[in-house]
Order: structure tokens, then sequence, then C-alpha cells
């Protein structure tokens, strides 16, 4: 059997232009972990420069790490290894994913929550979204007004009978 | 954090624990309607899938299961706050009947039952609630959710079985129903919620075993297949739920050391059997720990094990913060020497058994 057209494909590279205008050459096979990119190959209109507005060069920079170090080069052709191998290779790859996310700042972190929802990569999503779960799940209600920029609209009797129902929650 | 779109947000709110969700209330309106939304509780209750385990002792405990490790002797419990004074009347005592989505039905002695979500100490008497005789569930009892209606169901069945009385969350009322299938009831069984049905083991008069499932749509039993052991009436035959699927164990002589998996529902070639080690006299398969395939079971109706995945065997896991019981009190099990009866998985969520909601902030999501 011949080797499938996509092994042409896959060298083939997508240029990427962050919102500040800097141009990011990535592989198609790293590229399609993103849904935007993979719908744009598929639609055939990856000709050119793909600017993503939504996304600066940091940002990108920081996604690209990511979706390097998740992409398979050979899915098809790689040797099944030991389960034992495969458990190891999890545990590694949790380890480099909050290493990686640990040490975001926390306005890194925002940018890259926005720019992996609006590339649609959802396991970078789910993993800063869940880091971000972790820094304010903690949190006081005044924390997180500040935190989101959020004024209270409640009355003050208002805000004092709900916090009554949920005093509890405050323990 | 001003920069993040309203959609993150919400994706973010629905990582979080119940507790922190009812204190964000006090954030602002649109949090609180956001939080109090339908829509985000299921959403919520799809990504988040915290699992406690709730022990009926007198009082209620709850476990923590996700910080669960198999290395562990004792596991930590704390005393759930069941709110008594909401009742009209003095409680002596609190059992968990059933469990689904994170409202748990609670028995209250003397004789009252409670929809009960521990998370947000929400709770609803179920009214016109009474069996036959004093603190006992009836003989055949279950508390399921079907998601076509968004509906909370209690069904249960008393002696001799000719009717099915099914209680509505939504619509807070019963119906009394035909029973349009044939069969003798056993002994108190709790039926298991799965799929919109309730299922129960069953003995049909023709001397054979079967599954009922009562369907909480169409209100009616249908009968799912058994697997290919023998399945007569000479030993107990009890299902439960493990990791989404229905489970069969039995008490046979000869099979106290395995149960049976239904790993596609309805089908009877997809029962598996699973083979433990150890040897038991009744198993509840009550979960799998966090991301391992350590399981935990409550065996004999007294001891909470693990059981190790390579080996089959049980190692016996002690719960600390269960007081002791009183000495007069009876209960339903025979050896209560670790101070505990009954044993249940929940899930942490934001479900209220109270359908106020229902049409508030339903747009804002």
């Amino acid at each position: 059997m011949s080797t499938p057209s996509s092994s042409v494909f896959s060298y083939r590279v997508l240029k990427l232009k962050s919102s500040d205008g800097e141009i990011f050459e990535v592989k198609q096979t790293v590229a399609v972990q993103s849904g935007v990119l993979k719908q744009m190959m598929e639609d055939g209109c990856t000709e050119g420069e793909i600017p993503l507005n939504n996304v600066d060069s940091p940002t990108l920079a920081k996604i690209i790490e990511w979706c390097n170090k998740h992409h398979d080069d050979d899915v098809e052709g790689r040797v099944l290894s030991q389960e034992k191998e495969k458990e190891k290779e999890k545990a590694d790859m949790k380890r480099w994913e909050s290493e990686f996310i640990d040490a975001l700042n926390r306005d890194e972190l925002y940018f890259l929550l926005i720019g992996s929802n609006y590339m649609n990569i959802k396991e970078l999503l789910d993993c800063a979204a869940q880091k971000v779960a972790g820094m304010v799940k903690g949190k006081t209600p005044e924390a997180i007004r500040e935190m989101f920029n959020i004024q209270s609209d409640f009355t003050e009797e208002e805000e004092k009978a709900i916090r009554k129902e949920n005093q509890w929650a405050f323990n | 954090m001003s920069i993040l779109y309203s959609e993150l947000i919400v994706d973010i709110l629905s990582r979080l624990p119940v507790k922190s969700l009812c204190r964000f209330r006090c954030v602002s309106k649109s949090w609180l309607a956001l939080i109090n939304n339908p829509r985000f509780v299921k959403m919520h209750l799809a990504q988040t899938h915290r699992r406690r385990l709730v022990v009926s002792a007198e009082s209620l405990y709850s476990v923590d299961i996700e910080t669960i490790s198999s290395n562990d002797d004792n596991i930590a419990s704390v005393e759930i706050d069941f709110p008594r004074s909401k009742l009209n009347h003095e409680i002596d005592s609190l059992l968990c009947i059933g469990s689904c989505n994170g409202l748990l039905c609670v028995l209250t002695e003397p004789n009252d039952l409670v929809v009960f979500n521990p998370c947000t100490n929400e709770c609803k008497q179920i009214p016109d609630f009474r069996s036959r005789t004093v603190y006992e569930p009836p003989s055949l009892h279950g508390f399921g959710y079907a998601e076509s209606i968004d509906d909370y169901k209690f069904v249960k069945i008393e002696h001799p079985g000719k009717f099915v009385d099914v209680y509505s969350l939504r619509k807070d009322s019963w119906t009394s129903i035909q029973n349009n299938l044939h069969f003798v009831d056993k002994c108190y069984m709790q039926g298991i919620p799965l799929n919109g049905a309730i299922h129960w083991m069953v003995n049909k008069l023709e001397d054979s075993s079967m599954i009922a499932a009562f369907d909480l749509v169409e209100e009616k039993f249908k009968t799912l297949p058994t697997p290919d052991i023998l399945l007569d009436n000479d030993c107990i035959y009890t299902l439960r739920l493990l990791r989404g699927y229905l489970c069969l164990v039995t008490e046979k002589r000869d099979q106290r050391n395995q149960f049976w998996i239904m790993k596609e529902y309805a089908v009877k070639s997809s029962w598996t059997r699973i083979v433990i080690a150890d040897l038991f006299f009744s198993l509840q398969p009550l979960c799998y720990l966090n991301t391992s395939e350590t399981m935990l079971l409550f065996i004999d109706m007294q001891h909470l094990a693990f059981c190790n995945p390579k080996d089959g065997k049980f190692k016996y896991v002690k719960v600390d913060g269960i007081q002791n019981r009183d000495d007069d009190v009876t209960v339903q099990v025979d050896d209560v020497g670790d101070d505990w009866c009954d044993v249940d998985v929940y899930v942490e969520s934001l479900v209220s058994p109270n359908y106020k909601n229902d049409f508030v902030g339903e747009g804002n999501l």
C-alpha cells in the first residue's frame, strides 16, 4: 500500500498571524488541534497568512508550545507501547501540563483562556479553565467582584438577605 | 478579569464546588440568576463529578470520595447538617433510601420522607407519605430522574404489589397506577435509577427471577434480560449501580466471589462477570477511586473495603467521625459493630428539590 496523501500534507505549514502582526509557522499536523484551523484546512482556505485577531504573539507562542507537545507525528505507525509505559507517559504529560499552566501569571492565563477558546483547542481550554476555577473557588464574593471587575447591584437589604440565606457557605 | 467573556465565566463557574457557588450567589444579581438557572445547574452537574458517600447511622455522614486513596486505613467523614428545624416534628434518626443527581431521599423517623440536597442544604418534604409500619421503607421503592420530562419521581410498591404509587417532584403529587407486571415482592429493596427507569430484581409468580424496570415517563414496567446464570429462588439477587452500569450481585454459595455488570443497557450478551478473590456474604460495589481501577465496596452490610484491581483482594478501611449510637436503637442489619448500617454514593450538585426557580432567569445564560 502506498502512503496516504496525508503524509504529503503533514509537512505543509500554516502561517498564523497574531493580533500584533507577528507570523508563526505551524505544521498542519500540529495546527489540527485547533477546531477553527482544522475547519479552515478542510475548507481549503489556509493559503497565505491566517489572521488571529484575538490572540497576541506571547499567547500564540504559548498555544503553539502546547500544541507541539500534544501532537503525535505518526499516530498510525507508532507501536503500541506497554500498559506501564502508557501510564507513565500519561503521568509525564499531566506533570508537563500543570507545570506549563502554573508558570503563567494571571494575565497570561486569562489571555491563554481567551486564545484557546477563540481557536477552539478543547484540551488547553479545559486545562486553563480548571486552573482559573482552582484560583477562584476559595475566594469571598468581595474578592470575586474585584477579580472580575463586577459592581454589586444588590441593595443593602437584598445583600443582607442573600448572605443570610447562604451563610453556611462562608464557613 | 473583566476582559473574560461571559461564556468563559460560565465555563469556569461550572467547574466549581457547590459551596463556592452558593457563596458566589452574593456577588451580583446576574451571578445569582446564573447560579440558580436550571440550565446552569444541569451544565454544572455534567461538568463536575465530585462524588461523596452518604453513610446512614442514625444521622447522615458524608465522605469525600475524590480525596480517598487505596493506601488509606482510615477515611474521614463529616456529619451532614440535616435541616431538622424546617420539619414539623422531632426526628430521631435518618436513613438515606435513594440517591440521584445529588438529591437524596431521606426517611426520617418516625415516618416522613424528605428530598434533600446535602450540598445546598435545601429540602422538601414529600406530602402524604405513609408506609404501613413505622420506620420501615416500603418493600419496593426507588428514586430516579427522567430527563425527557425533567422530573424526579419517587416510586413505591407495597405488599401485595397490585399498585405502583408514584410521586412526581415537579407536580408535587402522588398517583396510583395498576401494576402491569405480576411479581411477588421479596423484601426491602431499593431500586436502582438508570436511563429514566428504576430497576429491581423481583420474583415472578412462576418462580424465576427477573429485572423489572419501571419507566418513569411512561409509568409502566418492562423487563430486562439477566445473565445466563441459573436464576432461581433459593438465593438473593441484588441490583446495584457501578460507574453508570447496572450490576447484579448474587449471594449463591458458589458465587460469593463475583458479580455481573451489564455493559450495554438492556443487551443480554453484554453481561460481564467480575471475579474478585475474597469471599463475601453480601456485596455492594460503590464506585471506582479517582483515576484508578481500585473499587470501593461495602461488604456484608458492615465494612468498607478497597478491592485491589491486580489480585482482587480486599483491604478494609475504617470511617472516622461516626458517633456511637444508643444501645437501645433497633437497626436493620444484624451486626452494627462498625456503627453504621447503610452506605450510598451521591454527587455534589446544585439541583434543587424545589422547582420554584423554573422560570426565573431562564433567558440569562
